[in-house]
């Protein structure tokens, strides 16, 4: 996969491996907080466990499912199943969170979102990111990590995090990449691209993203899939100035006509 | 040096706390434990990802970063401060755990040293520190230190620490400073009174749920929407004094009218202060006006209401009957009606139908030992309009 890493945020992996607390990651929409963690666990050659927050998210939600449904119909009409009805662990199966805690060996976890729920949902998480450890209510069972999964979480500050839950996280910022990393960036994308055309696609870019009245300014990841358009479309980079293509960097109509 | 450090981020009101500042000797000690090198850079992204957890504190902690280190001048002295720091705080009676574990320091000495050192900085801090400035200006300038005369071994090229922190790139992220339209969003949200409102509908989920727990016996569960049952009014000072800030207002209101989560959201303006009507518009017009003894008719007493205004003005517009020259010719001279109501008079009225209400003010705090903001204070609880202050703000109105 192709990520560049810059060396804060490296820095900021490597303090949350040795505190074992988990890495928080904020920054503006398209600057690759999801794919770190994508990117780390490809790198580390292991396994990882992705829990996508929505808006009626709840903690349990990503620790475990008792599918109670499912035994009901089985307890009626169980001619050709595999399950056993007697046996209530053949209907709990568990969730992102949980997975990464029954886990033999390293493994990564990404709460992806968390600003999406409801505000009090990082609280209902605290303890069981503290201890990484917790009860399937319906057996008494107790799930315990082995060994602690590294957790990335990703926000998009859409609500302010509690600070008991900041307090036990350490916190970086993606800010937008300046034009050296960015040219790093699409490098990592596509090695054989031509300078030219390349010089001539961050100066159009970064002059569109110098306007301060844009409503969504375009950003790294926007600006990666504009240049495979224009890499693939075999734009020569004498018609840049015309600005081919510009849906895809900007999104909204309003935002185009301002342009324009 | 570093415990100094440690003050600064707290007296630039970095919420550091033991917790953050024993991270941060675990986590050094584990690097140098295993004998990696640390010089200044690696200190700075370090300490900012283990003592800051928001990026509104960035640009404090810069701030903070190059007042204590501006004065260092090679790695080689850089290096020798921090083992001084690494070895005296860990020293004293703990230095045999250390050496079994070095992620492991018992820290209940440290945590009473450090307490004990906060009472302390309290006191001080009281007293004036140097290094709050006022209205967030920075206390040195980019000049303060030479990048040259800072040298960085093995860093060709690199940008040193303090001069990264001294461009100070996240000013714009600072909270107590600037109103940004998502962020009031973002405090406008948690002004929320959830009710459960409808008919009751049925809840499948529930439904399956409850009738799996009864072994099969069906037993139908019906739950209501829980919707924001807040309604919300914001009235806003246009014109004179408030021209100036007339963009954080409209920030504001932009937000207000965004959120779209209340059960009822108007907007007023006045000038100045409020007299017999309020205007629809910004422009107002005396076509589109309400009646300020309309309010109590139009909203309930749990209606919350936010006042922008500087709350600055000739005292007698204030306390005199004749306040407002505007409205007294247009409805006494004219119309022959005559206002009842003093314009203090009336926000004390307003906060007694409206117990809820707030007062946002542009101004800087400093100023509001003026005659009619100090009155209008003592009347309706009153903030700073940035995102701080609406923040402090909205505690008040839930």
């Amino acid at each position: 996969m192709d990520y560049v890493l810059s060396d804060e945020l490296n820095e900021a992996i490597k303090i949350s491996e040795i505190t074992k607390r988990p890495l928080l990651i904020k920054g503006e929409p398209g600057t690759g907080k999801t794919l770190l963690a994508e990117y780390y666990a490809e790198q580390k050659k292991i396994p990882l466990y992705k829990w996508h927050i929505k808006s009626t998210t709840i903690a349990k939600d990503g620790l475990y499912f008792y599918d109670a449904l499912t035994r009901l119909n089985d307890s009626r009409f169980s001619d050709n199943t595999s399950r056993d009805v007697n046996n209530i662990n053949d209907y709990i199966r568990m969730e992102p969170m949980g997975l990464s805690f029954k886990n033999e060996g390293p493994c990564a976890l990404l709460i992806d979102e968390i600003d999406k729920a409801d505000i009090e949902f990082p609280n209902d998480l605290l303890l069981e990111l503290d201890r990484m450890e917790f009860t399937i209510n319906e057996t008494g069972e107790q799930v315990k990590a082995k060994q602690r999964p590294m957790v990335f979480i990703t926000s998009n500050s859409e609500k302010e995090l509690p600070d008991a839950f900041l307090r036990r996280c350490i916190f970086h910022y993606i800010s937008f990449p300046d034009e050296l990393m960015m040219q790093k960036i699409v490098k990592a994308h596509y090695p054989d691209i031509d300078k030219k055309l390349l010089n001539q696609a961050m100066d159009v870019f970064y002059r569109i993203r110098d306007f301060d009245d844009l409503r969504k300014k375009p950003s790294t990841s926007e600006f990666v899939d504009w240049i495979n358009i224009l890499l693939h479309q075999g734009a020569s980079h004498k018609d840049l100035s015309s600005l081919p293509f510009v849906g895809s960097l900007l999104k909204s109509e309003e935002d185009l006509n301002r342009l324009k | 040096m570093f415990l100094d450090f440690f003050y600064t981020l707290r007296s630039k009101n970095v919420p550091v706390s033991t917790r953050e500042y024993l991270d941060l000797m675990n986590v050094l000690s584990d690097m140098t434990s295993r004998n990696e090198k640390i010089n200044i850079n690696r200190f700075y992204s370090v300490s900012k990802s283990i003592l800051v957890k928001d990026v509104k504190y960035y640009d404090s902690f810069d701030l903070a970063f190059s007042t204590c280190f501006k004065d260092l001048v090679s790695d080689e002295e850089f290096k020798n401060k921090l083992n001084d720091w690494l070895q005296n705080a860990v020293k004293n009676d703990l230095s045999d755990e250390r050496k079994e574990n070095a992620l492991r320091i018992p820290p209940e000495d440290l945590i009473k040293e450090l307490e004990k050192r906060l009472k302390e900085q309290k006191e001080r801090h009281d007293t004036g520190n140097k290094w709050i400035g006022t209205g967030g200006t920075s206390p040195f300038g980019h000049g303060g230190f030479n990048p040259e005369g800072i040298r960085i071994g093995g860093q060709g090229g690199g940008k040193s620490a303090i001069a990264v922190a001294g461009e100070r790139k996240f000013k714009d992220y600072r909270t107590d400073e600037i109103l940004d339209v998502r962020q009031i969003k973002v405090a406008l949200k948690k002004l929320r009174e959830l009710k459960e409102t409808g008919r009751p509908q049925l809840n499948i989920q529930k439904t399956i749920q409850k009738t799996c727990h009864n072994a099969g016996e069906i037993e139908i569960v019906e739950t209501k929407q829980r919707k924001n049952k807040l309604k919300l009014v914001l009235m806003m000072d246009v014109g004179g004094s408030m021209t100036p800030h007339s963009k954080r207002v409209s920030q504001l209101f932009t937000a207000a009218h965004q959120v779209n989560h209340f059960k009822e959201f108007k907007h007023y303006y006045f000038h100045n202060i409020f007299y017999d009507d309020l205007y629809k518009t910004a422009e107002m017009s005396f076509s589109e006006k309400v009646n300020f003894s309309k309010l109590k008719h139009n909203y309930n007493a749990d209606t919350r209401f936010i006042i922008v205004g500087d709350a600055y003005m000739a005292p007698y517009e204030l306390f005199q009957m004749t306040g407002n020259m505007r409205e007294y010719y247009y409805n006494f001279v004219r119309n022959n009606k005559k206002s009842s109501l003093t314009a203090m008079e009336r926000v004390k009225l307003l906060k007694k139908q409206f117990p809820k209400t707030i007062w946002l003010n542009p101004e800087p705090k400093g100023l509001w030992h003026a005659t009619t903001i100090a009155a209008i204070k003592d009347i309706i609880p009153m903030y700073e309009l940035s995102v701080d202050g609406l923040q402090k703000g909205i505690k008040e109105l839930i």
